[in-house]
């Protein structure tokens, strides 16, 4: 077993296989040995997102390892799992603090899933509904607006 | 360019006091083309004119452009240490320097104001010193626990300086949030072209990080915006993708002329996919410029169908790019029979090099890898070009040879000679009865033999309106080769019953069947093609419209055999009512059930069928496209 500390100062203690979805805990983990029993501080990660990470983590405790990535391959938004989907049913701060800790954990797959998420925010909305969504400021001047909206004319619907 | 005008006139006004018309003259520089060093420029005048907010979000839109440049934190930290923040300008200066290149320019001076402001705060720097001399690994937001550490036992006043934070979180710059820009990057990457440039109206910050983000402009295929692309989108494009970019598709873009291309030939991207159809505006020669100027190495996607390229564009073409996989030339007027001649030149010659080198290796390697050729509805070809595609290209896996009235069936030959590898051949309307030395020569059957012996993996022919397709060379074809999956012979006056029997019993692999226009065709050869296909059915689209001795016995066979089946065309087949009911509830059941949907069904011409079955066809299967004009 393993302990980590959050931001907050609680304590989780979690299985070895699932601490491992995290390579900077594995590597941690590694480089500490396993000797030692000190619990790993994660000053990036507040309590309430680490418990959200670990339920992640622990869903997908069975998943076979990812495949190489495939450089050519064009990414998609669209290749997301249902039980995925209903686990990033979340608040907009909450879903963002989930993106970041697992940028900040080295979890591949939950930052891909964060992504993935975000980009089906955006996808087929109006500018103005993105804006709103996302609290977005509007700093152009109408003029540039209208310069802007002209550049863009080509791709959008008639 | 317009933006340098503005810099200069901004420079200007900045020097003659007047800051608010500079930025004013740098706001529009950026509409136009944003940048770090505008940012930069506009957050100096922003701080001059005591708009602090303004000058930190320009200092941040700067991080975000170039977080590896000092430039960014730089001019944060100077705004925060003018205010007396300098708590804020400690932290801006730790990200700073553990996130600029050893080489930065301005490394000194953001160290000299970090070293300043944290004398200020009354922080020694020592421990922060030592780590930035090691090579920064991106993520060690953690300190180790000290084991093991300075052998000297560091103080402990150094120690409790933490190392810097691995994101960097000045100021929102995503609408209420604070994303990384790795991060940014990445949830772009998974969105179209056009979700992108949506994006680029959301507000000034966003589009400068978007638009400076050169790999998120890689993949530009604007064939669905073909008739509104113009030459300045292309041009707009090249300038965010730089040279990033991989694939440009600019298929019917009619819009399009010389200075497009001239763009995409700018960008020096060196492209591994390049497609520009149906444009006779831009000369041969600026095509081949295009691809051949950086993208000889990289390229493996030609498409330049429709265009005007020259027999001499082809020659430099092909004498650059050696990795090309794919070359598609259907209707370029300009091609004639002496278009691969350079190329042959080429090809001998690197035969001969290898017969002669010293260590001569047991298998020669071809100088092309061409997979896949597409020289259709090129009326001025002949069996001269096709005989030099054959030695050229010895990889080729694909070839298309449709509406080549010049071509014959010695075309045919040279491929089986020379490309062992083929698998799909298209040659519908090629010549089928060269003459030999005065004598009859070749047929068909002679051909797909030699064919059928030579290439063993072929996987589909297409060959319609043919009247030399006969059931002996078709019986090669299915004896030696296995791999059968698409046999498309269209209007095929001369196949019979004997053939389907036999493509039924050989062909398990088979999943397209096209005999439609055979008249010698009946009811008989269908149903025991149908009921030889049984074990492993992977059918799963059917031709056979046209023939009006195929009738309801085919279709009873169909409700057995035919529940894989996507697509079926049965127009102006002798069908009446039931038969078809009871199909198309087989295959809604089936499709309940999971199994492949019916997708397209056409009951055209059918004259025995009545407009109230047809109804009750389409709400059997309201997914499917049925056609029915009676």
């Amino acid at each position: 077993m393993v302990k980590i500390t959050s931001s907050d100062n609680q304590e989780f203690t979690i299985s070895k296989e699932i601490a491992n979805q995290s390579v900077l805990i594995k590597n941690m983990l590694e480089d500490v040995g396993e000797s030692d029993d000190q619990p790993i501080p994660l000053p990036n990660v507040s309590g309430a997102i680490l418990q959200k990470v670990i339920e992640y983590a622990t869903m997908h405790k069975d998943d076979p390892p990812p495949a190489p990535e495939d450089e050519t391959k064009l990414k998609t938004s669209e290749d997301i799992e249902e039980r995925d989907k209903e686990f990033m049913q979340l608040d907009q701060g909450t879903m963002f603090e989930i993106i970041l800790a697992a940028n900040y954990l080295d979890m591949k797959n939950l930052l891909d899933l964060g992504c993935k998420t975000v980009a089906n925010m955006i996808k087929g909305k109006s500018v103005e509904e993105v804006r709103k969504l996302f609290n977005i400021v509007n700093d152009f001047t109408p003029e540039e607006e209208e310069q802007i909206r002209k550049e863009n004319e080509w791709c959008e619907d008639r | 360019m317009a933006a340098e005008r503005d810099i200069a006139a901004a420079t200007l006004a900045l020097e003659n006091g007047d800051g608010t018309r500079a930025a004013t003259l740098l706001t529009k520089a950026i509409a136009v083309a944003p940048s770090a060093a505008l940012f930069d420029l506009r957050a100096a005048v922003f701080a001059k004119l005591g708009n602090t907010d303004a000058a930190l979000r320009d200092a941040n839109s700067v991080v975000q452009l170039d977080p590896h440049s000092s430039v960014g934190y730089l001019r944060a930290a100077r705004i925060f240490r003018k205010k007396g923040l300098n708590d804020a300008a400690f932290k801006i200066c730790r990200i700073g320097v553990s996130k600029i290149r050893s080489n930065d320019p301005d490394r000194k001076a953001l160290e000299a104001v970090y070293l300043d402001v944290a004398g200020k705060l009354g922080i020694s720097l020592k421990r922060q010193k030592k780590e930035n001399a090691a090579p920064s690994g991106q993520k060690q937001p953690l300190s180790k626990p000290q084991n093991g550490g300075d052998p000297g036992g560091a103080p402990t006043e150094t120690e409790v300086i933490p190392l810097p934070p691995p994101l960097p979180t000045i100021i929102h710059n995503f609408g209420s949030h604070s994303i990384p820009f790795e991060i940014i990057q990445a949830i772009f990457e998974l969105l179209p072209l056009k979700e992108i440039t949506k994006c680029l109206r959301l507000s000034s910050s966003i589009r400068a990080m978007l638009s400076n983000n050169k790999f998120l402009w890689r993949d530009l295929d604007l064939s669905k915006y073909s008739h509104k692309v113009t030459d300045t989108t292309i041009t707009s494009l090249m300038l965010r993708g730089r040279d990033q970019i991989r694939t440009i598709v600019l298929k019917d873009c009619s819009k399009v002329t010389k200075a497009g291309i001239r763009a995409v030939s700018n960008s020096k991207s060196k492209l591994s996919c390049f497609e520009f159809t149906f444009n006779r505006k831009v000369a041969s020669e600026l095509l081949v410029a295009a691809v051949r100027a950086y993208s000889g190495e990289s390229i493996r996607r030609v498409n330049l169908s429709g265009t005007g390229i020259s027999d001499e564009g082809i020659g430099l073409l092909l004498d650059k790019c050696s990795g090309l996989e794919e070359l598609s030339l259907s209707e370029c007027p300009s091609l004639t029979d002496a278009s691969l001649n350079t190329t042959l030149r080429l090809v001998l010659s690197h035969k001969q090099q290898q017969l002669q080198s010293d260590e001569p290796t047991a298998v020669s390697i071809p100088l092309y890898s061409l997979k896949s050729l597409d020289v259709s509805n090129n009326p001025n070809l002949s069996d001269k070009l096709g005989g030099n595609v054959a030695r050229c290209f010895s990889s080729l896996t694909t070839i298309v040879l449709d509406k080549l009235p010049l071509m014959t069936n010695r075309t045919l030959e040279a491929l089986a000679l020379h490309c062992k590898q083929m698998e799909s051949v298209s040659a519908t309307g090629i010549t089928f009865n060269y003459i030999q030395g005065g004598e009859g020569g070749n047929t068909w059957n002679t051909s797909m033999l030699l064919m059928a012996k030579e290439c063993k993996n072929l996987k589909a022919i297409r060959i319609g309106s043919c009247k030399f397709v006969e059931d002996a060379g078709l019986d090669a074809l299915t004896a030696l080769c296995h791999n059968l999956e698409v046999l498309e012979f269209p209007k095929s006056a001369n196949i019979t019953d004997r053939s389907l029997a036999r493509i039924g019993t050989r062909c398990k692999l088979l999943t397209h069947l096209t005999v439609s226009m055979c008249p010698n065709l009946t009811d008989t050869g269908i149903i025991n093609f149908l009921q030889r296909q049984t074990e492993l059915n992977k059918l799963t689209n059917l031709d056979i419209s046209a023939n009006p001795r195929i009738t309801d016995k085919t279709m009873e066979a169909l409700c057995v055999y035919g529940k894989g089946l996507v697509e079926l065309n049965m127009s102006g087949c002798g069908l009446t009512g039931a038969s078809i009911l009871q199909f198309a509830k087989m295959k809604s059941e089936v499709g309940k059930a999971g199994g492949k949907k019916l997708a397209v069904w056409n009951l055209d011409r059918c004259s025995g069928v009545g407009n109230e079955t047809v109804v009750t066809v389409r709400g059997l299967l309201p997914r499917a496209r049925i056609t029915a004009n009676l």
